[in-house]
C-alpha cells in the first residue's frame, strides 16, 4: 500500500510539471523556426544578419532537448528493444523493469549531479557566449534541470513496477 | 584485464541491457560511463555526462533534426500525401497493379518531404489501403507495397537517418542528401517493377483501376505544386549551396508551416499536436545521439575499433567480400532491431574499418540506410511493418510479412547495383555547387 501511495504521490506533481516544461519546449521550437527563416531572409534578401543567431539557436535547441526529455519518458518515447522480454511473464517482467528503471534513476541523478558540478565551473570561470556575452552557467542549469526531472519520471516507472509485482 | 576485454564485456553488458528493455540511449550511457570510468577514472567519467550533455545539446549543425522533423510533421498535418497520392493515382491507377504502383509512386513524393519512415508507411497506409480494399486488391499485395515503400522516407532526402549518420562519421548533411536522391528513385522504380512482375504473373493479385482522361489527370498536377515547391527549395537550395543544412531545414519547415496556412489545415491542434509531436521525437533523438557520444569516448579508450580494422586488413580478403559479409552481420541485425540503433551501436567500430578498406564514406552512407530500411519491414522486429497493420486490422502480421519479400529481394538488387556501380550515388554529389 505504502508503495503503491508514494506512486501516486510523486506522479501527481512529476507528471504534470513534465507536460508543463515540455508546452515551453513546443514553444522554444516554433521560435526556433521563426529565428532560421528570419536570419535567412535577412541575409540572402539585405545582406545582414541578426547578431547571436547561431548562439540563441544553440540555447533554444539545448532547452528544446531537455524540456522534452522528461514527457518522451512519460509518454514511453525512449526507443526500447522489444525482443526477448515479450514472452516473459508479466511478473517476470515488471521485477527486470524495477531493476533496469532503478539503474536509469541513479543514472539519470548522476547526470544532474554532473550537469550541477559543470555549471559550478562555467561560473567560476565566467564563461559567456561568443557574440551576445551570455553567461553559460544557466543554460547548463537547464541541461541538470531537464535530466532532474527525467530521473523522477523514472523514479515513478519504478514504483510502478514494483506495483505491479505486489498486484500480481 | 586489457581494454579490449574490458570493451568486449562492455559490449555484451550492452546487449544484455538491450534485451532486458533499457532505453536503448540510457544503457549506452550507462555503459558508456562505466567502460570509461573503468579505463580511465571515475573523475573525468563523471564530468563526461554533464559535458556532453550540454555539448551535444547545444551543437548548432544538430539543429537540423527537430526542423526537418517540424516541416515533415507540417506537411502531414496539411494533407500533402493525399494530394500526391491523388495525382499519382490518376495517372498510374488504370494499369494492372496500377493502384500498389501509385501508393510507390505516393510514398516516393511524400518522401521528398518527410526524413521519416514511419510517417511515410502511417500516411500512406491511411491514404491508399482503402482504395486497394475497394478495387479488391491482394491483401498481401496492398499491405506489402506500402509497408515496402514507406521505407523510402529514410533514403529520399530530407532523411533522418542520413542526418544522424552524417554526425556520427562527420561527413556533410547537405552531400549525404543529394547522394540519396538517385538511389531512391531506382530503389522506386525498382519496386514499381516488382509490382509489375508480380501482377504480370498473377493478375488476380492487382486489378486495374479507373481509367481517367487526359483533361482530369494534367488538372490534378494542381494537387502537387506545394510538394514540389517544398522540395525544389529545400533540396535545391542545398544542391546549390544557397542554404546550409540548417538554412535549409528551417526555410523547409517554416514553407511547410505557411503551405499548411495557405490550405487552410491550421488549426489550433494541428499546431500544437505538430509542435508536440516534434518535440518528443527530437528529445527521443537527442538522448540516443548523447549515450551515443559517451559510449563512443569508451569505445575509444577500449581501442576495440583500432584493434578490428588491423585484424581485418591482416585477413588479406577482398574488400568487396568483407563489404559483403558486412551487410550480411546488417541483415541479420537488422531482423532483430531497429535501425536506428543498430547504427548508433556499429557506426564507431564499422566506420572507421570501411575507411581504412577505402570505400567512400558518402557511398556508405546510402548503403546502410537502404539496410536500415530492410529492417524496418524484416519480420520479427519489423517496425514499419507494425504501423501498416494498425491501420490494417484484419490483415493478419504474416499475410504482410509475406507480401513484403519480393520487395526486400528489390531492395537486395538495389543494394548490389550500387555495390557494382557506386556512381548512382555519388554522381549527383560531385556535381554540387560547394
Amino acid at each position: 500500500m505504502k508503495i503503491q501511495q508514494s506512486h501516486h504521490s510523486v506522479e501527481l506533481w512529476v507528471n504534470p510539471i513534465s507536460k508543463i516544461v515540455n508546452r515551453i519546449a513546443s514553444g522554444v521550437l516554433f521560435f526556433m523556426m521563426l529565428l532560421t527563416i528570419a536570419d535567412v531572409f535577412l541575409r540572402k534578401v539585405f545582406s545582414s544578419s541578426i547578431l547571436g543567431t547561431v548562439e540563441v539557436t544553440e540555447f533554444m535547441l539545448l532547452i528544446l532537448v531537455f524540456f522534452a526529455l522528461a514527457q518522451t519518458e512519460v509518454l514511453n518515447g525512449h526507443v526500447k528493444v522489444d525482443l526477448v522480454m515479450g514472452r516473459f511473464s508479466e511478473r517476470s517482467q515488471a521485477m527486470v523493469d524495477a531493476i533496469t528503471q532503478l539503474a536509469c534513476f541513479f543514472l539519470f541523478g548522476l547526470f544532474t549531479w554532473s550537469a550541477l558540478v559543470y555549471s559550478g565551473k562555467m561560473r567560476e570561470a565566467v564563461e559567456v557566449s561568443q557574440d551576445l556575452w551570455l553567461p553559460i552557467f544557466p543554460f547548463v542549469y537547464v541541461v541538470a534541470a531537464g535530466c532532474a526531472l527525467l530521473s523522477l519520471v523514472l523514479l515513478t516507472k519504478f514504483f510502478m513496477a514494483l506495483v505491479k509485482i505486489i498486484k500480481s | 584485464m586489457s581494454p579490449v576485454t574490458i570493451g568486449i564485456i562492455g559490449i555484451f553488458f550492452l546487449f544484455v541491457l538491450l534485451a532486458l528493455r533499457m532505453q536503448i540511449g540510457f544503457c549506452m550511457a550507462l555503459v558508456g560511463f562505466l567502460g570509461f570510468g573503468l579505463l580511465i577514472s571515475f573523475g573525468p567519467s563523471f564530468s563526461l555526462l554533464g559535458m556532453e550533455a550540454y555539448k551535444t545539446g547545444t551543437l548548432y549543425s544538430l539543429t537540423v533534426i527537430p526542423l526537418f522533423i517540424l516541416m515533415g510533421q507540417f506537411a502531414n498535418y496539411s494533407k500533402m500525401g493525399l494530394e500526391i497520392y491523388d495525382t499519382v493515382y490518376r495517372w498510374l491507377g488504370f494499369l494492372p497493379g496500377g493502384l500498389s504502383m501509385a501508393t510507390t509512386g505516393a510514398c516516393a513524393g511524400f518522401a521528398a518531404i518527410s526524413g521519416s519512415s514511419l510517417a511515410t508507411a502511417a500516411t500512406m497506409g491511411m491514404v491508399a489501403l482503402p482504395e486497394m480494399k475497394r478495387f479488391k486488391y491482394d491483401d498481401s499485395l496492398a499491405t506489402g507495397c506500402i509497408a515496402a515503400g514507406g521505407t523510402l522516407g529514410i533514403l529520399i532526402p530530407p532523411s533522418t537517418v542520413l542526418i544522424i549518420y552524417g554526425i556520427l562519421t562527420e561527413q556533410a548533411i547537405a552531400t549525404l542528401f543529394i547522394a540519396g536522391i538517385l538511389p531512391g528513385v531506382l530503389l522506386s522504380l525498382l519496386f514499381i517493377t516488382t509490382i509489375y512482375i508480380l501482377t504480370k504473373m498473377k493478375p488476380s493479385l492487382g486489378p486495374p483501376g479507373p481509367r481517367f482522361s487526359m483533361k482530369e489527370r494534367v488538372y490534378s498536377l494542381k494537387g502537387t505544386w506545394s510538394l514540389l515547391l517544398l522540395f525544389f527549395l529545400v533540396i535545391g537550395g542545398l544542391y546549390t549551396g544557397w542554404f546550409t543544412p540548417t538554412e535549409a531545414a528551417g526555410v523547409g519547415a517554416c514553407g511547410a508551416f505557411v503551405i499548411t496556412i495557405v490550405k487552410r489545415r491550421l488549426t489550433w491542434d494541428n499546431l500544437r499536436g505538430s509542435l508536440t509531436e516534434t518535440a518528443k521525437t527530437t528529445a527521443m533523438v537527442f538522448a540516443i545521439l548523447i549515450g551515443a557520444n559517451i559510449f563512443g569516448y569508451f569505445l575509444t579508450v577500449s581501442q576495440i575499433p583500432d584493434q578490428l580494422s588491423t585484424w581485418i586488413a591482416e585477413l588479406g580478403l577482398n574488400r568487396y567480400i568483407i563489404m559483403a559479409i558486412l551487410i550480411f552481420v546488417y541483415i541479420v541485425l537488422g531482423c532483430f532491431m531497429e535501425g536506428l540503433a543498430i547504427m548508433v551501436l556499429t557506426i564507431p567500430i564499422v566506420f572507421p574499418m570501411v575507411m581504412e578498406m577505402g570505400f567512400d564514406p558518402i557511398w556508405f552512407g546510402i548503403i546502410i540506410t537502404l539496410v536500415m530500411e530492410m529492417s524496418l519491414i524484416t519480420p520479427p522486429v519489423g517496425v514499419n511493418v507494425f504501423i501498416i497493420s494498425g491501420v490494417a486490422k484484419d490483415v493478419p502480421m504474416y499475410t504482410i510479412f509475406r507480401g513484403i519479400f519480393p520487395f526486400w529481394v528489390a531492395m537486395l538488387v538495389c543494394i548490389i547495383l550500387l555495390l557494382l556501380f557506386p556512381q548512382i550515388a555519388l554522381f549527383l554529389p560531385v556535381t554540387m555547387v560547394q
